[in-house]
């Protein structure tokens, strides 16, 4: 059965949806309320759909896939995801600390993200091979990566009035990829026989197969500010703080240290016959590759995220509001991402939205959204990128949904 | 409620399933084997030289026996053991007192079965003491070897044994270095052989206490002569015997399977350089080949089996001359040329020699000094101007390459070898991959050959003749398919000599420096799976 990717996030409710679909600021105080948030998104600065769709859900990369995305490269180049989903319950009912304004957030989730800086060279050495680059010059350097898998389980309140919260989380850290080539230049001339290759860089991965490798903690931020935003309404800035904290892998991580210039020609004769041949001592070869190996226990930070921007208020009359924001994540090979959009409210269900954004793990992407609320129900659905989702040429895909139950 | 639990069942089924692997094709270029081979290594290795016309020439020069002094005289280690007891009952000791005859001479013979020595120099060598005092006081012991001699001076050494008692003895143990000695082992009138002289005087500590010694306490010397190593030695050496067959291996032959070389004329010689000062009979009784058919050759020439007496090398010392015996096989007196054209791998080479073949007739006046040497060795020299019909040398390779098609795996791929040989002769080269039990599973061809250098062009830069040659071995779908099955690759070169001008195979002049510069790439395409 051939998995869809996006069938999974459209069913599950994986979605970004307090990123970008817009969150809308209300006053009331004294309900209960289930939230299911998600989004799943891939993108890059310079594949195209093509690409990333085949290498996401399984397929074959011709070549003229993969010369599309080549000739859009630059020097240095991003490519990213970030699956994302949250279960969230409010309970505003209940006075905590015995305070009025206080109520009780308890929320689950998981998070898979990944980011990848490469240059032009390393994905065309990947993908298409050493023989292009007989007699060239492969440049490296710049080349890093991290994924990150983890789960999260937090407690924290929310402040009825602002809704506000900050949530204490202890996170699962399932598993954490990463690597960087700080300086690295592969040359092959004389037709390809007198090989060098200056390195420096690591490699490191959490080790064993199973499911906990680490653990941490951290905490989510939800700050909701009133502002003036004109003579006659105001206006809410939301600040968001996600998994901010650090976790530990337990297990140990397996890290490779190599910081050395490399030399082959081709071995000699006397090197590839008899039984002490090169090969007879693969310690020796790995020995003399100068690589160094490491396994320890080691630290991290989870790879949080930043967002400040202005939200949709509920409450206005008016029928279209402006939103606009900055998201980062620091830690990853992300670029901030400045957005910036219109919400217009057709009816008191539904709510439509328009947005351009850019940086992130690409470059220029549209957005939209539809938001409906029914009875108890809201439901809200987005993409960042639609052009994306209908073209092989975009440069990413991007799905974002939510679900709130009040009651 | 329902809803979203069912929501996220049914999400977890879909999780489940796993979606289709994301493969693509790269093209790699992988350099192999990067070498240049030639013959300069052999040159002054007393295997080549290069004549004055510009061609090497094979200059061998191999020893096949090379024996010393330390090989034919070995003294074994000696222990002489000696009691010595008072002749009275009881004799009161006062401090000072010698109680042990200091003017006895004590002899010792050495067994060296037949071999009668007169005068030996030690290299190397050392006597291990154990004195036993059985008087309460201080004893000394006084050791001379009479005829052992260091810048003529007799062995002596005086040991202080502590007191003891005739139940508990006192020991004194020690170890004396010999290194450098001559010892004469003539005897006290010196008309003797193989005898070792010792003196030993006891006598009580002049500062000790006065003391009784009775018949029934027993004074102990025990001396072993160890780790003997001789420089010099005269006397006569017996009538021994060496005799040997040495086996000679030639590992590149060894790799041949057909065809066969034409050689020029050759001149081979055997000679026994006699160093000792000894009379001695050589019999070379066999040399013979067996190349990679089994075939044997025997070479044959009138001396082979009878007898060459060796006189005794004359002069002293570091100046003497060896006496030699040589035997010179050439096209002429031998069948050498077909001795060689058989291409044998393993040689083996018969000889005896026997020492003093007439017995004791120098009245014990062999001699042999520290660098004497009796030594076997073969010289043999010939143009190196070789003729290959269709010779053929194999060797095999491991191989080991799992792979998996559901996985990153090579879909196709090649060698290619990129060749500049500057020697007269071609190859065409096969290659045979063969599965664990030798079965060949697959032939692969080269889609051309190396070429020989008279078919080449004149290069200024190396100064020589040599031609350019590119091969490529395809491996096709099926063998990239079963490559998990190849253990082992058999590479075959066929070589031959042709003459440009009619294509027959001639003998041909190997010029100096020449090189066989050799490139090997695989060159493959690898279907990456993830």
């Amino acid at each position: 059965m051939k998995f869809n990717f996006f069938l999974f996030l459209l069913i599950t409710g994986m979605s970004y949806s307090q990123q970008l679909l817009p969150i809308q600021y209300d006053t009331l105080s004294n309900y209960n309320e289930i939230i299911l948030n998600g989004s799943g998104e891939y993108s890059s600065t310079a594949m195209r759909n093509e690409f990333m769709g085949k290498f996401i859900n399984g397929g074959y990369l011709s070549t003229e896939i993969k010369d599309h995305s080549f000739k859009k490269m630059n020097g240095l180049n991003i490519t990213g995801f970030d699956i994302n989903s949250e279960l969230e319950y409010r309970n505003l009912k209940v006075n905590l600390f015995k305070k009025s304004n206080i109520g009780l957030i308890i929320k689950t989730g998981y998070t898979s993200i990944g980011s990848m800086t490469y240059s032009k060279d390393a994905f065309g050495l990947t993908f298409y091979g050493n023989e292009q680059y007989i007699d060239k010059t492969v440049n490296l350097t710049g080349t890093e990566f991290k994924f990150s898998t983890f789960q999260k389980i937090g407690l924290g309140i929310i402040f009825k009035k602002s809704k506000s919260s900050i949530c204490f989380n202890y996170f699962n850290l399932q598993n954490n990829v990463q690597g960087s080539i700080i300086d690295g230049v592969f040359y092959q001339p004389n037709g390809g026989f007198n090989d060098s290759l200056k390195i420096n860089g690591d490699f490191s991965s959490s080790n064993g197969a199973k499911f906990n490798k680490g653990y941490g903690f951290g905490i989510d931020l939800d700050l909701k500010l009133k502002i003036d935003w004109t003579k006659e309404q105001n206006a809410y800035i939301q600040f968001v703080v996600k998994n901010l904290g650090l976790a530990t892998i337990s297990s140990g991580a397996t890290t490779y240290t190599f910081d050395s210039t490399y030399h082959y020609s081709g071995f000699k004769l006397n090197q590839l016959i008899g039984e002490n041949n090169v090969f007879s001592d693969t310690t020796q070869i790995y020995s003399q590759l100068g690589i160094q190996k490491s396994i320890q226990r080691s630290n991290l930070f989870l790879p949080v995220m930043f967002q400040v921007g202005k939200i949709v208020d509920q409450y206005q009359l008016r029928k279209l509001q402006s939103f606009f924001g900055i998201r980062m994540f620091p830690t990853m090979s992300y670029i901030p991402l400045v957005y910036a959009g219109a919400n217009y409210k057709l009816n008191q269900v539904f709510d439509f939205g328009l947005q351009e954004s850019y940086g992130g793990f690409a470059n220029f992407r549209t957005g939209l959204y539809v938001n409906a609320k029914i009875k108890k129900y809201v439901f809200g659905i987005a993409s960042e990128n639609i052009i994306g989702a209908f073209n092989k040429n975009g440069n990413g895909k991007s799905l974002i949904f939510r679900l709130q139950c009040r009651f | 409620m329902k809803k979203i639990i069912l929501l996220i069942i049914t999400s977890v089924f879909l999780f489940s399933c796993r979606k289709q692997n994301t493969s693509w094709d790269s093209d790699w270029n992988i350099p192999v084997l990067n070498d240049t081979l030639s013959l300069d290594e052999f040159v002054n290795d007393s295997t080549l030289s290069v004549l004055s016309s510009g061609i090497y020439k094979l200059d061998l020069h191999r020893t096949l026996m090379d024996i010393n002094l330390s090989d034919l005289i070995t003294i074994p280690d000696t222990t002489i053991k000696t009691n010595y007891i008072l002749s009275v009952n009881s004799l009161v000791l006062a401090p000072g007192s010698n109680f042990v005859n200091p003017l006895q001479i004590e002899e010792h013979p050495i067994d060296l079965k037949d071999v009668q020595l007169k005068k030996i120099r030690l290299k190397k060598g050392a006597i291990s003491l154990k004195l036993s005092n059985p008087v309460g006081t201080k004893t000394y012991f006084t050791i001379t070897l009479p005829g052992v001699t260091k810048n003529g001076i007799d062995f002596q050494h005086v040991f202080i044994a502590p007191p003891g008692s005739q139940s508990n003895p006192g020991i004194v143990i020690e170890n004396v270095d010999i290194s450098g000695y001559d010892m004469n082992l003539t005897g006290p009138n010196g008309g003797s052989y193989n005898v070792l002289q010792s003196n030993v005087a006891v006598k009580t500590d002049p500062s000790g206490p006065t003391v009784t010694i009775t018949n029934q306490d027993v004074t102990k010397v025990e001396a072993t002569i160890k780790n003997i190593k001789v420089d010099y030695a005269r006397g006569y050496f017996g009538n021994k015997i060496i005799s040997d067959t040495t086996t000679t291996t030639i590992d590149a032959l060894s790799k041949l399977i057909a065809g066969s070389i034409d050689l020029p004329s050759t001149n081979l010689s055997f000679t026994i350089s006699n160093g000792l000062k000894i009379s001695a009979k050589a019999t070379l009784f066999e040399i013979k080949s067996e190349n990679y058919a089994s075939n044997s050759v025997t070479l044959q020439h009138p001396q082979i089996g009878q007898p060459m007496f060796l006189d005794p090398a004359t002069g002293t010392w570091d100046n003497f001359t060896p006496s030699l015996k040589t035997i010179q096989f050439n096209s002429l007196n031998s069948n050498l040329e077909t001795y060689l054209e058989n291409l044998g791998s393993k040689h083996s080479i018969g000889y005896s020699i026997q020492l003093n073949p007439w017995g004791n007739v120098s009245g014990g006046w062999n001699e042999i000094f520290p660098n004497s040497k009796l030594k076997v060795s073969i010289d043999a020299q010939m143009p190196l101007t070789i003729g290959f019909n269709g010779l053929t040398a194999q060797d095999t390779f491991d191989f080991d390459l799992n792979q998996d098609e559901k996985k990153s795996h090579i879909s196709s791929g090649k060698f290619s070898l990129t060749t500049q040989n500057s020697f007269p002769f071609g190859s065409e080269i096969t290659l045979f991959l063969v599965d664990q039990n030798g079965n060949t599973l697959y032939t692969v061809t080269g889609d051309d050959k190396i070429t020989s250098s008279l078919y080449g062009s004149y290069y200024t830069s190396q100064g020589l003749i040599y031609s350019k040659s590119n091969i490529n071995f395809n491996l096709s779908e099926e063998i990239i398919k079963n490559i998990s099955s190849i253990h082992k690759i058999v590479v075959k070169a066929k070589l031959d000599s042709p003459s440009p001008s009619s294509g027959t195979n001639q003998q041909v002049i190997i010029p100096e420096g020449a090189f066989l510069g050799v490139q090997l790439k695989a060159i493959f395409k690898l279907k990456a799976r993830i």
